[in-house]
């Protein structure tokens, strides 16, 4: 991850980021989020005219003679009293009108975020997905954007009214008397680099929090992964003292970050209390010249309504430090580098089979070298079989063909263009990969094979099973297919997972099929299917099969070699075998094993 | 930190309200330290608070007014008393929010430490029907929510008893003035009440939606590689936003809810203290009061004006954490795995290799068991193949042996010790099991095959080049110290696979049960492997699909249909048709 921010990343590498730096940077992303500040200020100005009323009230009753006893009009102060009522019934009406314009548009924007999330986390290249943890990648698109709802929901919210409402009520100070206003002021201004520096620091320490929690989580995801072997080996304790461990360490991190916070509310209260005897303090040398006493009382009060807000940022200063947190690692993620830029002026590919070209590749998943030097030419219409002992570079180089990442060296070209060059419709048209692992989505069996072409209609559906000679197969499911698959894949087996691969492929009827093979052996009845679907679905296109039974090898047109990333041997299955190379032992290995 | 782990159940009852203060207690009784010392903060800040009202109002009496009628003024004096109720109010808050913030993380520490546990010691059946992504929402975003009243909650104790200075208060200054006033206090209440009824149903709608976009999310990852194979990635993300949509919805509902409730909270203070000036100012007019007095009553509504808000939030928050506090009972009410129940009369097993015998064996309900009437006789140190169909049993009969799935009905014995006479630690200590499906952990190769078990590394290196051929070493960019990562993810599989084998087969194991272990290892690797597997002096029971191990077991054992349909070497069973069909099909299949 520390290598992710190249040209495009919103943050320095290592440098601390302000607040101000995620804000921008998240305004860029989701220009949604601009009303949103409007509306923000609207309802803090009408919320301040709402708090102010009260003590512009009471100046009006001291200063309107009320000290002597005499000049009371009883009309008159019912009359001050109801216009006051009105203000501050009427400023709410307004403000619950704001706000829930404000929770529409917010949620919008965060709904959109979300998306915008995914989506890039989707895209990310799959080198990246090998060794990003999954459970970090779920963190950033769920607990983060959690954490910056809540903060939208509320600490947002209380940000810009408070602001407005410590404004309005400062103004009004100097409306009042500026000498007053300025002691009152100064006093409040002296908080605030003290607030500034315990929110940073907050920031620190919820930054681990936050780290801590991904610990948590990526442990407890392996706990669940791992149920099996735990119990298998009597692990219990480790395991569960593991998490436990983790729980501990969130805990700590909690209370280190909440000593700051336990600080940080007193910061202005203390100020509070600076600036209301400060105040007091110069009425009185003032003396006769200065206020009167219904202003100097109004502005006691005003300092207050000061205090309120920021009292109130102080507890919100908790939800933001998280949020931006959380922000900063969400942008990260939403403004990395596409890692498959799509082709700018793409060149067009004609159909039916098509050739392919390998031309000196090279690819390391980060800094672990798979492929060094990979050249390959396959005409249209042959089926090739790339063997070669488990981590030799043969996945790699299939993904590569059908675009799962871009080769660090070389190019990879279909019927004569580069990949790079083509659409991304027509590259998906032009070539399909069938992987080893069918991942199957919580849905009927035919919503699944749909996924190979979305509008396929169901008679079509029920042809292609029957071209690759799958009926009996699909008929021998619990309910056809209607049979539900549980979530990640349940009900099926790793085979026949692979075969419902299979029927989406054929749907899609691609000039290039990339074939991923089981490693795992299948029962002899999903085996046979398997098969003959493969022999149906390979006719009239090129495929590349990344081999692990002998009997694919046997049958293909070319068998590639692999080893360490490089390619040893080409020939057919005859030629090599003679040749005596690597491939011939793995075929002796073979007929060893039967002949015993 | 032990007053932290005891964990109970929510109970129902039906009242929002109710069941949210129950809640409260609880975790306040499990961590009654800290939370006694947050609310005697709180109510240490809420005098202090109300005393500042007071020390405002003396401040006005005698520095101010005293001054403007050209007397003498004690502001010295005033400077002081705000200055020392400052300082007492300061420690309050101190207290109150440190202890408050622990009280939570304390409670939160509580429940994930009992679903950490309970992780690890539910059936393994009940683990694999639960959602994962649900089980981490549970440890993560429920876990926070069920505990997060306990923020405000002792902040709660200490307004209330702010109400009660205040009106003592208020009663000291003038009666009228306090009955003026006390009467906003039932429509606080009042209002809260209904805020929490109307609120449960929407949020716990709101929680769900929350919960299916987390689950949304959490198989879109897991399946982002099939996902750009099949070019899904519009539709999928269009399925997505469909459910984002629906989540949008529900919390536009609870949040507009919310929200004007909150607001219209933040009103009544300030109503109340225009009532108070109203019937304040006619009492000052007609000389029974002080303007000292109305300052000092106006000042404390003032300071109530935000307190007040926090009933409003602890009543909106107790349905929040209810739910979440449900959604995690729900996990924790997985019972403890009966297979590890603790023998009464436990019977060490004895060292060397074990014999095991399966009797009449069933799994499953009658009308369609996974295997019934199953019975096999392992012998001490042979190799055992199991072969058959899919769906015949081989691999249900594996997790039997294991004791990784309870039986319905029949006997188990090791070393004709029942299984049920066997503690735990020590079978999971004599017999092992390696997987087709093999998940590593987070750590070394070294580390997941010593797997807690504190082997030698002469043990580790014994077990790697057993089950990893010679070369794994040479293959690893780090040798045994090459860092696997998250469930092995730097791996490929059938390094994985091999190292997993090597977890098997570490540390003198008397039984060794292989579902398919070897699957994704190539051919040359896996007769190295087999070969050596046989020289072990041990116990082996492997489930199959290779002709060559099949050769080379001391013993085959067809399973078919949920029982042992024949037993004997390669050589005699290849007189039965139906194993016949099989080795011919495996031989055409053969793995390269």
């Amino acid at each position: 991850m520390s290598d992710s921010n190249s040209d495009g990343a919103p943050f320095e590498d290592g440098s601390e980021v302000t607040a101000f730096a995620i804000l921008r940077a998240g305004l860029a992303l989701n220009p949604e989020f601009r009303p949103v500040i409007r509306l923000l200020l609207v309802t803090g100005v009408l919320l301040s005219l709402g708090r102010i009323a009260i003590p512009v009230l009471f100046q009006r009753l001291i200063d309107g003679d009320l000290l002597e006893g005499v000049g009371y009009d009883r009309g008159e102060l019912i009359t001050l009293a109801l216009i006051t009522t009105a203000v501050v019934v009427g400023v709410v009406l307004l403000s619950v009108f704001s706000q829930f314009v404000l929770i529409r548009t917010s949620e919008q924007a965060l709904s959109k975020l979300r998306r915008v999330v995914l989506r890039r986390a989707v895209d990310l290249s799959l080198a990246e997905h090998a060794t990003e943890r999954q459970g970090d990648l779920v963190s950033r698109t769920t607990g983060d954007i959690e954490a910056l709802t809540r903060f939208v929901d509320w600490g947002a919210y209380a940000w810009l009214v408070n602001i407005s409402i410590a404004i309005t009520a400062s103004l009004t100070m100097f409306v009042y008397s500026w000498q007053l206003a300025m002691v009152a002021v100064t006093s409040l201004a002296l908080m605030v680099p003290i607030l500034l520096k315990m929110q940073r620091a907050r920031q620190r320490r919820v930054t681990v929090v936050r780290n801590h929690t991904a610990d948590l989580l990526s442990d407890a995801n392996e706990t669940i992964a791992g149920g099996e072997v735990i119990r298998a080996f009597g692990q219990h304790e480790a395991a569960s003292h593991q998490l436990e461990d983790d729980v501990d360490s969130l805990y700590t991190s909690h209370l280190h970050a909440n000593r700051v916070m336990a600080v940080l509310f007193t910061v202005s209260d203390i100020f509070g209390t600076i600036a209301i005897s400060a105040v007091i303090l110069t009425a009185v040398w003032l003396g006769a010249d200065g206020p009167s006493l219904g202003t100097t009382v109004a502005i006691l009060f005003l300092v207050q309504i000061i205090l309120t807000p920021i009292a109130e940022l102080t507890e919100v200063i908790d939800d933001t430090t998280m949020a931006l947190a959380g922000w900063q690692r969400t942008i990260e993620l939403a403004t990395r580098p596409q890692a498959i830029p799509p082709a700018e002026r793409p060149l067009p590919i004609h159909d039916g089979p098509l050739e392919i070209d390998v031309d000196h590749v090279s690819f390391a998943y980060n800094d672990h070298a798979v492929l060094h030097d990979v050249s390959l030419h396959v005409p249209s219409g042959t089926a090739v079989a790339i063997v070669g002992a488990t981590g030799s570079g043969k996945t790699t180089l299939a993904r590569l063909l059908c675009r799962l990442a871009d080769p660090d060296q070389g190019s990879v070209a279909l019927g004569g263009v580069d990949v790079r060059r083509l659409s991304e419709g027509d590259r998906r048209a032009a070539v399909r990969m069938v992987p080893q692992d069918g991942f199957l989505f919580a849905m009927p069996v035919r919503e699944n094979i749909r996924m190979g072409r979305d509008d396929a209609t169901d008679a079509e559906i029920v042809t292609a099973i029957a071209d690759l000679g799958l009926t009996l197969w699909v008929e021998s499911l619990p309910g056809g297919l209607d049979t539900e698959i549980g979530p990640s894949g349940d009900g099926l087996s790793v085979g026949e997972r692979q075969l419902v691969a299979v029927v989406r492929a054929a749907l899609a009827d691609p000039g290039v099929l990339i074939l991923d093979e089981a490693t795992s052996s299948l029962d002899p009845a999903t085996e046979r299917a398997m098969t003959e679907a493969l022999d149906r679905l390979k006719q009239g296109r090129t495929t590349i099969t990344v081999a692990h039974r002998l009997s694919t090898a046997e049958r293909a047109d070319l068998v590639v070699v692999f080893d360490d990333g490089r390619i040893v041997e080409t020939g057919t299955h005859d030629e090599l075998v003679v040749a005596g190379g690597e491939y011939a032992s793995l075929y002796k290995a073979w007929s060893r094993g039967v002949a015993i | 930190m032990s007053e932290a782990t005891s964990v109970e159940a929510l109970a129902p009852s039906g009242s929002p309200i109710g069941d949210g203060l129950r809640l409260v207690r609880g975790y306040a009784r499990s961590n009654w330290r800290p939370f006694t010392i947050a609310s005697v903060g709180s109510v240490v800040y809420a005098a202090g608070t109300v005393g500042s009202a007071f020390g405002l109002g003396w401040a006005v009496d005698e520095a101010l007014v005293p001054h403007f009628q050209g007397a003498d003024s004690r502001h010295w004096a005033a400077v002081a008393i705000l200055v020392g109720i400052m300082v007492i109010r300061t420690v309050g808050v101190v207290a109150r929010r440190y202890y408050a913030g622990m009280t939570t993380a304390r409670c939160r520490m509580g429940l994930q430490r009992e679903m950490a546990v309970r992780l690890v010691e539910m059936p393994l059946a009940r683990l694999r029907s639960r959602a994962p992504g649900t089980m981490l929402a549970n440890i993560d975003a429920d876990s926070e929510s069920a505990v997060d009243v306990m923020h405000p909650a002792p902040f709660t104790i200490g307004v209330l008893s702010m109400l009660i200075f205040a009106i003592a208060g208020l009663a000291a200054i003038d009666l009228p003035l306090m009955f003026a006033t006390v009467g906003v206090l039932p429509i606080v209440v009042g209002a809260s009440w209904v805020t929490a009824i109307l609120l449960e149903k929407p949020t716990t709608a709101e929680r769900e939606a929350n919960a299916a976009v987390t689950a949304a999310t959490t198989e879109i990852i897991a399946g982002t590689q099939v996902i750009k194979t099949l070019g899904r990635e519009d539709a999928e993300l269009e399925r997505f936003a469909r459910i984002v949509e629906t989540h949008r919805a529900s919390r536009v509902h609870v949040g507009a809810l919310k929200m004007g409730i909150d607001t219209s909270f933040s009103m009544i203070p300030q109503l109340a203290m225009i009532l108070i000036v109203v019937v304040g100012a006619s009492r000052v007019a007609s000389g029974i009061l002080e303007p000292g007095d109305l300052v000092q009553a106006v000042a404390l509504f003032g300071v109530l004006a935000f307190p007040i808000q926090v009933i409003g939030f602890f009543l909106t928050d107790l349905p929040l954490s209810v739910v979440g506090r449900r959604r995690i009972d729900a996990l924790l009410s997985e019972p403890d795995d009966p297979l590890r129940a603790q023998p009464a009369n436990p019977q060490p097993l004895p060292a060397g290799p074990i014999a095991a015998q399966l009797s009449d064996i069933r799994v499953g309900e009658t009308d369609h068991p996974r295997i019934e009437g199953l019975t096999l006789a392992i012998a001490a140190g042979e190799t055992l193949a199991l072969v058959g169909p899919t769906g015949g049993g081989k691999s249900t009969a594996l997790d039997v042996l294991a004791r990784l799935r309870p039986i319905d009905a029949g006997t188990i014995t090791y070393d004709e010790i029942p299984a049920e006479n066997v503690a735990d630690p020590d079978l999971r200590g004599r017999v092992t099991v390696a997987a087709q499906n093999a998940v590593l952990f987070t750590g070394t190769v070294r580390s997941n095959v010593d797997y807690g078990r504190g082997l030698s590394d002469a043990e580790i290196e014994g077990a790697l080049g057993l089950a990893g051929g010679a070369d794994l070493a040479s293959i690893l960019p780090d040798g045994f110290d090459t860092v696997v990562g998250e469930r092995g993810v730097a791996v490929s599989g059938g390094q994985r696979q091999r190292i997993a084998l090597a977890r098997a087969l570490a540390g003198d194991p008397g039984l060794v049960l292989l579902d398919d272990a070897t699957s994704a290892v190539d051919p040359v690797r896996e007769e190295e492997i087999l070969a050596g597997l046989a020289e072990l002096p041990t116990t082996i029971v492997m489930v199959t699909h290779r002709v060559a191990a099949m050769v080379g077991a001391d013993r085959v054992a067809l399973i078919a249909g949920g029982r042992v349909v024949e037993t004997g070497d390669h050589e005699t069973l290849l007189a039965n048709p139906e194993y016949r069909d099989l080795v011919a099909a495996y031989e055409r299949e053969a793995a390269l």
